[in-house]
């Protein structure tokens, strides 16, 4: 009961700091409109990290993320003036970031991405088949669970800061720090049993 | 085991973001205000009747016109195309605002709005001899005229927003503009004939639709280039 109790009281703070959150961006954007630049460069800081999760959500092909990405940012550029300062921000944003995703990938295939081949592992750009990696690493790395195969891949493979996959992965340092520290346990036990 | 020899970077996420950001950023110019998209509404609204307020002035309406509209059919069609081109002006309107938007159940009340529309000549109006184009051309172009005016206005204001969907925009200010000269043409003609009021008064409506969808797609497009 206590814990149910605290649960609600966690979420209902969860969404009113959510609601604080978006009411701040929607005030920048009155701003933005108005050509301050500082509350646009805020703002896109802000909003980043939840555009690209968003972007990578739904683009499949790690290749194409940072493109579509970035033709998020520049539709939401052009159509900034569009945002009705006294209506949520959250419809308007997440329209113009839906259709230029689909801009983007091309109406016709419109989502195909999702389409990964079994032998690649999904958003896996530096895991190649040519054996660049070991073979039983890859074999390791792929029998992880997919939080803390990313966390690795993105440190490890990919050789991003730590501040740079938490962006990308849009969770705090100490969390991914977590996760990266998981999956090494995880790895080094899965190659100790494969030894033996 | 073998050993991994390269490893392929790509410009990080964040280097990359930051890059933009600022680019982005040095561009940021005062944006000109969007005019609220209900007012944009009452505009092309107010903009329409004068221009067809314009044309009655100038060509006159049909001398038996408070008989004419005591009667329900024609009524219920000069009522049914002025609901349709309200409508149909809304969803093109707010097809250009992002997060405005219509739900499905408003695009199905405007369809069935125009199905009605087309049905009541088939029902209510008299028919003579099977369906032809119009020999008499007056209405084609009278409809084609007082139809194009409220689209270019129309298509002004819509260039202004940003619209995702430029053809679908197009469709339905075309329906919009070109009913109101449809209403233009029925208040100021005198057949209430259902072969002309077919063919000469919705025909034209639905042909100018279609070219100012064609020419919407380019024009409500530009604002992404």
């Amino acid at each position: 009961m206590k814990s149910s109790r605290s649960g609600s009281k966690t979420a209902s703070k969860k969404d009113s700091w959510d609601h604080l959150q978006w009411e701040s961006w929607s005030q920048l954007m009155a701003k933005i409109q108005k050509g301050d630049q500082e509350a646009y460069r805020q703002f896109l800081n802000e909003i980043g990290p939840l555009l690209y999760n968003y972007v990578r959500r739904r683009v499949f092909n790690s290749e194409m993320v940072s493109d579509v990405y970035q033709e998020v940012l520049l539709t939401l550029h052009k159509a900034r003036f569009t945002y009705e300062p006294n209506r949520p921000l959250g419809p308007w944003l997440f329209t113009v970031a839906r259709n230029s995703i689909l801009d983007a990938l091309g109406k016709n295939r419109k989502f195909a991405e999702r389409e990964v081949p079994t032998e690649t592992l999904p958003e896996s750009g530096a895991i190649e088949a040519d054996g660049s990696l070991g073979d039983e690493l890859y074999q390791a790395l792929k029998s992880l669970s997919p939080i803390h195969r990313h966390a690795v891949e993105l440190l490890k493979l990919r050789g991003l800061s730590l501040e740079e996959a938490a962006f990308e992965l849009k969770i705090s340092v100490a969390a991914l720090k977590v996760r990266a520290h998981r999956g090494y346990e995880q790895l080094r036990k899965l190659l100790v049993e494969k030894k033996k | 085991m073998k050993t991994h020899s390269t490893i392929k970077t790509k410009p990080t996420p964040m280097a990359f973001h930051h890059q933009l950001v600022e680019q982005m950023v040095h561009d940021a110019k005062p944006a000109g205000m969007l005019l609220r998209p209900m007012a944009q509404w009452f505009l092309w609204l107010g903009s329409s009747l004068f221009v067809m307020a314009f044309f009655w002035m100038r060509m006159g309406v049909q001398s038996n016109l408070s008989q004419v509209m005591s009667q329900m059919p024609p009524l219920f069609f000069i009522f049914s195309a002025f609901a349709g081109a309200g409508l149909a002006a809304w969803e093109a309107i707010s097809s250009g605002v992002p997060g405005r938007q219509t739900g499905r159940s408003y695009r199905v009340l405007a369809v069935l709005v125009l199905i009605a529309l087309v049905s009541i000549p088939f029902l209510f109006f008299t028919h003579s001899g099977p369906l032809v184009f119009a020999r008499d051309t007056g209405c084609v172009e009278g409809v084609s005229f007082t139809g194009l005016i409220p689209w270019i206005f129309m298509g002004w204001m819509l260039s202004r927003n940003s619209s995702f969907n430029p053809w679908w925009t197009g469709l339905w200010s075309g329906v919009s503009a070109f009913l109101m000269g449809t209403i233009t043409i029925q208040i100021h003609c005198p057949n209430w004939e259902m072969n002309h009021v077919l063919m000469g008064h919705l025909l034209p409506a639905a042909v100018g639709t279609m070219a100012v969808s064609l020419l919407g797609s380019f024009w409500f497009s530009r604002w992404k280039k």
